[in-house]
């Protein structure tokens, strides 16, 4: 290519790529703004970067393969499973093949989004199992017990069923060394975990949701304690089961 | 690790990146049923290298294992594509590196690169020498920054730079003879 040296044109790609700081694209537009050869190569380089984009956008793994890995890997675990696992575990399914990694993704950023995102994790890990709980029960007076000895605060345990949310059990999911108490509430045929935070890891947001993978989480705090709640519930339902924990009387 | 924790850290770690494993042993093995065989057989070592595995770049780390694997059948299948650049003499390297193709006369529109079609671009990145292929498919195809490109191609980011450049040449110089 006779246009200019090959830093420059690197540059140009870097640039297109989004690779360079703030002050190294500038000083790319500013060459490309004064050479037509160089907006002639960038303009191409851009219209091949979008016509790979459009012609080859992500594909699912075909299903005959994605049974064979399943197969290899997953088998023993799902014979086991009771009825209603399954449904949790094609939801997981869904999840895990269809989505990027969340808990990963976030660890490289602050405290409280480690937390979090140790929580997402904590609630895939229970929809794959054989049941979301360690202690299985709707019974309220039964669950909150439970936690005596396992963890060090008495949770808020209360029964959602006539709004809508049953519970079903409760389980301690670990983030960071701290064992905390997680709520599993189900709506239909989703399953909700619901997280008590208090302490060091309390967070200081009032309310905030957002989507992750086709996950939802919810997050709130009270005066003392602070609760995320996730689930594949879409998120008005989500915010409703919220709104009733927040809203009810233990 | 019992080994229903490691089928459990297989969904979480693995499992998200199979769509990205596929599609990048598509582009590097052409067969289909081989490219089967290489997510297969990369998932078999991502599962026995898991314990090893403590993140943060699951993908990357599974797209190493995927590329690996894929050069270990092309290499028993004894596939011609294979040539290291290290392997050729250095006028060869040259003509690889820089492409011999004389730049097309006049200027043919960027709109045109733009309307090639599915068929003749795949056609155009199979043909690429597999050093470049990867580059490109690894940025342009699967969205990957290059510092991810280096470390799953083993090679300095000054090196990907210049192999995706030159991948990208080669290709916009081969749609603009195709459109004349």
């Amino acid at each position: 290519m006779p246009l200019s040296d090959d830093h420059d044109v690197h540059l140009i790609h870097a640039y297109l790529d989004g690779e360079l700081d703030v002050m190294a694209a500038l000083a790319v537009e500013r060459k490309i703004a004064a050479d037509p050869d160089l907006r002639k190569l960038a303009d191409e380089i851009a219209a091949l970067k979008k016509v790979l984009a459009e012609k080859f956008p992500p594909e699912p793994i075909p299903p005959r393969l994605r049974s064979r890995i399943e197969a290899t890997f997953a088998l023993e675990t799902r014979q086991r499973m009771p009825n209603w696992a399954k449904i949790a575990a094609s939801i997981l399914v869904v999840a895990a093949l269809s989505s990027t990694l969340t808990g990963i993704a976030l660890r490289t950023t602050a405290p409280q989004e480690i937390v979090v995102a140790e929580l997402f994790d904590a609630h895939l890990r229970s929809l794959m199992a054989a049941q979301p709980t360690d202690v299985a029960s709707s019974d309220q007076h039964r669950v909150k017990p439970w936690f005596n000895g396992r963890i060090t605060q008495s949770p808020r345990v209360v029964d959602l069923a006539a709004q809508g949310f049953e519970l079903i059990g409760g389980r301690v999911d670990v983030v960071g060394r701290t064992p905390l108490s997680t709520l599993v509430y189900r709506r239909r045929e989703h399953v909700i975990s619901l997280t008590e935070l208090s302490g060091r890891d309390q967070l200081d947001l009032p309310f905030d949701w957002r989507a992750e993978n086709g996950f939802n989480m919810i997050r709130w705090s009270d005066r003392e304690r602070s609760y995320v709640a996730i689930s594949d519930l879409n998120v008005n339902e989500l915010e409703t089961f919220a709104k009733v924990f927040r809203g009810s009387a233990s | 690790m019992n080994p229903n924790d490691d089928r459990r850290k297989f969904a979480v770690v693995v499992a998200p990146y199979l769509a990205d494993a596929h599609a990048f042993a598509r582009w590097l093995m052409h067969d289909r049923a081989d490219a089967e065989d290489v997510v297969q057989e990369a998932c078999i070592r991502a599962f026995r290298a898991l314990p090893r595995f403590s993140g943060p770049n699951a993908r990357a780390w599974l797209l190493t294992i995927v590329r690996n694997t894929a050069f270990t059948l092309l290499r028993e299948k004894k596939a011609a594509a294979l040539v290291g650049l290290d392997e050729l003499n250095e006028s060869d390297r040259f003509t690889v590196e820089r492409g011999n193709e004389v730049d097309a006369a006049g200027s043919p529109e960027a709109a045109l690169i733009a309307a090639a079609d599915a068929a003749k671009l795949e056609a155009s990145i199979a043909a690429l020498p597999a050093e470049f292929r990867e580059v490109l498919v690894l940025r342009d195809i699967q969205g990957l920054e290059y510092r991810e490109i280096a470390g799953i191609t083993g090679s300095p980011v000054g090196t990907v730079m210049s192999r995706l450049a030159r991948a990208r040449h080669k290709l916009i110089v081969r749609m603009k003879q195709e459109s004349c």
